[in-house]
């Protein structure tokens, strides 16, 4: 499906000459990101997607605040200011926008609400797609989890679980609102004004034996055993298959595409691992 | 073949951008009403000049619309959202968890998490705890299949903080009352003790995800004895309440208790209004249910958390509507009246729903509009539907508007919502 519409896209670009200036902007997840390429996606994961560029330079690395709620001025107003300005720098009328987790929200909450900010609907036109790799769209138990207990101590501001409203808007009770008030895409409410085309993990491979596991950096065993009880059997780690394709539609569960059929972790998942990076890469040439 | 394709796709390209060029005269209007609302409509009674969020934002107006899949349902009223808990929490002393502390399990391989709560409280180590189970003492080690402390547990994506142990009980520790107890215990605890394999799970749902400032929320809990494959002897098993309290949280970090007593069909029922001070905060209201029940000579007690908005109505529908009479090929403009009596941005959406060949209505476009509203008389708010995606629908008049809702930018919160607010729009020939 992905494919014929790229052929679309080609077929009325074939008219003109030099039809699209393509661009990729990578957006990263939950946390504070000062220096997402090395700290979060890593070289060998950018590098290789920016093979995919006819021009190397139309490539953006997002820096933004995804502690804070997605709609926050730190968090979908920086998304917003860093990609209206690679558009407007570059001239991008072709933007693939390529989300890691909660970055799929914030980047959800610009294409749900484009009337919020005069320089929203001017980002939607000129995105192709959102290759949204294990967004956490309908949230996670982990969240649940990790905010329990936050009630009897939150008036003396000590926090037992993380003190971060990211993680707080990610619990499946907050999501399951915002899926059905102010953001598009889930099933039963409208479309997203754009493609928004799911990466989906399904396992974690954590033994210590496991080359596999190695790949994107080895996932904490001992903390994983206990942490996947809070998660369906079909999970990445951090968030459950159901989640991860619950918003726009499922591009491909990891194995039906990863070199032998490798799962990707939550870490993996943003990193070179099991040709992830060549399949972007294919994706946005 | 190829290029007759391109040819072909180039001059429908063209032609969707040319057509609405070709609008030279002014349309004429068609002024209407909404229809009455229905039930499971969210409709302001009364407006509220309230004005308690401030954050900067544009103060023009811009509108946008898309085709949706005609093949998509989309559901209008929101459904109340489920929450479904198999843990509980306990507050403890350090002196109490130097005792030990009574846990009520009721299945085997059950998670128990102890987090220091505050900054004064003393680290607890695993190996300075002990469970007592059966009339045996277990150290952690003998007792748990896994241990992990708050540093593992973070690097595995869960980022309870520093100085918590989390044990996963094994075959050892069986389903009735067992201790928990940690030498050098000092300060405040937090145990949370979840059970993956416990047949009892408890339900927590508020009647509405959106509540108007003013109006009672009713919350209702329960017991949803869903049985895992591990508890299948305990299936037949039925757990029923005996005590609920609760807290509710405003998203200003406000608090109070709530109180619940038993409803119909085994349930608890709290209903309470959220104080309208303490309202039009962005982000959502907590409800937490503290339940404690009986299952089979058993205790089982378990902690559920949803959430839920409380918006001040600050503008609603004034239920005018203007339909700006087009032709074939322009948009479908509709102005939608709203009263105002806080400033603020204010966004309308809609779907727009046409006929397919076989008569059945559905889905095709999808619009929004927003702009910076005074107070006064209604102020319209154009949707404009574009005639683009119209065409790409293949769905045909008369139209109708659904999903109708209105929103404050500034609070965030969704202040009217309609299902079906009109029927009838129609593009001239």
């Amino acid at each position: 499906m992905k494919r014929l519409l790229v052929c679309l896209v080609l077929l009325v670009c074939g008219i003109g000459s030099a039809c699209a200036t393509t661009g990729v902007a990578f957006v990263h997840g939950t946390g504070d990101q000062t220096d997402a390429y090395d700290n979060y996606w890593q070289a060998p994961m950018i590098e290789s997607v920016r093979q995919g560029l006819s021009d190397p330079n139309n490539l953006l690395v997002v820096n933004c605040d995804f502690t804070q709620y997605m709609w926050a001025d730190g968090a979908a107003g920086c998304l917003a200011t860093q990609l209206y300005n690679f558009i407007q720098a570059r001239h991008i009328d072709d933007l693939v926008v390529i989300t890691h987790s909660n970055g799929g929200n914030v980047m959800r909450w610009i294409m749900s609400n484009p009337t919020y900010d005069s320089r929203y609907p001017v980002i939607v036109s000129k995105i192709r797609w959102v290759d949204a790799i294990a967004p956490s769209s309908a949230g996670t138990p982990l969240a649940n989890a990790v905010m329990a207990g936050n009630v009897f101590e939150s008036s003396v501001g000590w926090l037992l679980g993380y003190q971060n409203d990211a993680v707080r808007q990610q619990q499946t009770s907050w999501m399951a609102y915002y899926n059905q008030n102010y953001l598009l895409g889930t099933a039963g409410r409208p479309a997203l004004p754009k493609g928004f085309w799911d990466v989906v993990g399904t396992d974690v491979h954590s033994a210590p034996w496991s080359s596999s596991a190695h790949c994107g950096g080895y996932w904490e065993n001992v903390g994983l055993e206990i942490t996947q009880e809070w998660l369906d059997s079909c999970s990445d780690g951090f968030i459950d298959c159901t989640s991860a394709a619950a918003a726009g539609q499922v591009w491909f569960y990891d194995t039906q595409a990863t070199q032998g059929g490798e799962p990707l972790s939550h870490n993996q998942s943003r990193r070179a691992c099991f040709g992830l990076d060549v399949i972007l890469r294919n994706d946005v040439e | 073949m190829q290029t007759r394709i391109f040819r072909i796709a180039c001059l429908l390209l063209v032609a969707s951008f040319a057509l609405p060029a070709l609008a030279a005269n002014a349309p004429a209007r068609t002024v209407g009403t909404l229809l009455a609302p229905a039930a499971g409509d969210q409709v302001p009674a009364q407006l509220q000049a309230v004005e308690r969020v401030h954050v900067k934002l544009d103060h023009g107006p811009a509108a946008i619309s898309w085709a949706v899949p005609a093949d998509k349902a989309i559901n209008a009223t929101p459904r109340p959202y489920q929450a479904i808990s198999r843990q509980y929490l306990i507050n403890a002393s350090g002196a109490e968890l130097q005792r030990g502390v009574e846990l009520t399990l009721t299945a085997p391989g059950d998670i128990v998490r102890i987090s220091p709560a505050g900054p004064a409280s003393a680290a607890i180590h695993a190996d300075a705890v002990q469970f007592a189970t059966g009339g045996v003492q277990l150290d952690a080690a003998t007792a748990s299949s896994v241990i992990a402390s708050g540093q593992q547990m973070a690097r595995a994506g869960m980022p309870i903080q520093h100085g918590s142990s989390v044990f996963k009980l094994n075959a050892r520790v069986q389903p009735g009352t067992a201790r928990i107890a940690a030498a050098g215990a000092r300060g405040s605890y937090l145990i949370q003790v979840f059970e993956p394999n416990s047949p009892y799970a408890l339900q927590l749902a508020a009647d509405r995800g959106t509540r108007l400032a003013g109006q009672s929320v009713r919350v209702t809990v329960g017991f949803a004895h869903a049985a895992s494959a591990a508890a299948t002897s305990l299936k037949s098993l039925r757990a029923t309440l005996a005590q609920v309290s609760g807290v509710v949280e405003a998203p200003d970090g406000w608090s109070e208790n709530v109180d619940f007593s038993p409803g119909p069909g085994g349930t608890w029922v709290a209903n309470f209004t959220p104080p309208a001070a303490h309202a039009g905060e962005r982000g959502l209201w907590e409800i937490h249910a503290f339940a404690r029940g009986r299952a089979g000579g058993q205790t089982v007690v378990r902690e559920a958390t949803n959430a839920f908005a409380v918006v001040i109505p600050t503008a609603r529908f004034s239920g005018s509507l203007a339909e700006l009479a087009t032709h074939a090929g322009q948009n479908l403009d509709v102005d939608v009246g709203v009263n105002v009596a806080a400033p603020s941005r204010y966004a309308v959406s809609a779907v727009l729903y046409g006929h397919a060949a076989d008569g059945q209505v559905k889905p095709a476009v999808y619009a929004q509009a927003a702009d910076w509203l005074q107070p006064g008389r209604s102020v319209p708010v154009r949707l404009e539907f574009s005639a683009t995606a119209l065409a790409k629908s293949g769905l045909t008049g008369p139209y109708e508007l659904r999903d109708l809702t209105l929103d404050d930018q500034q609070q965030l919160g969704v202040l009217e919502r309609r299902a079906l607010a009109a029927r009838g729009l129609v593009v001239s020939h």
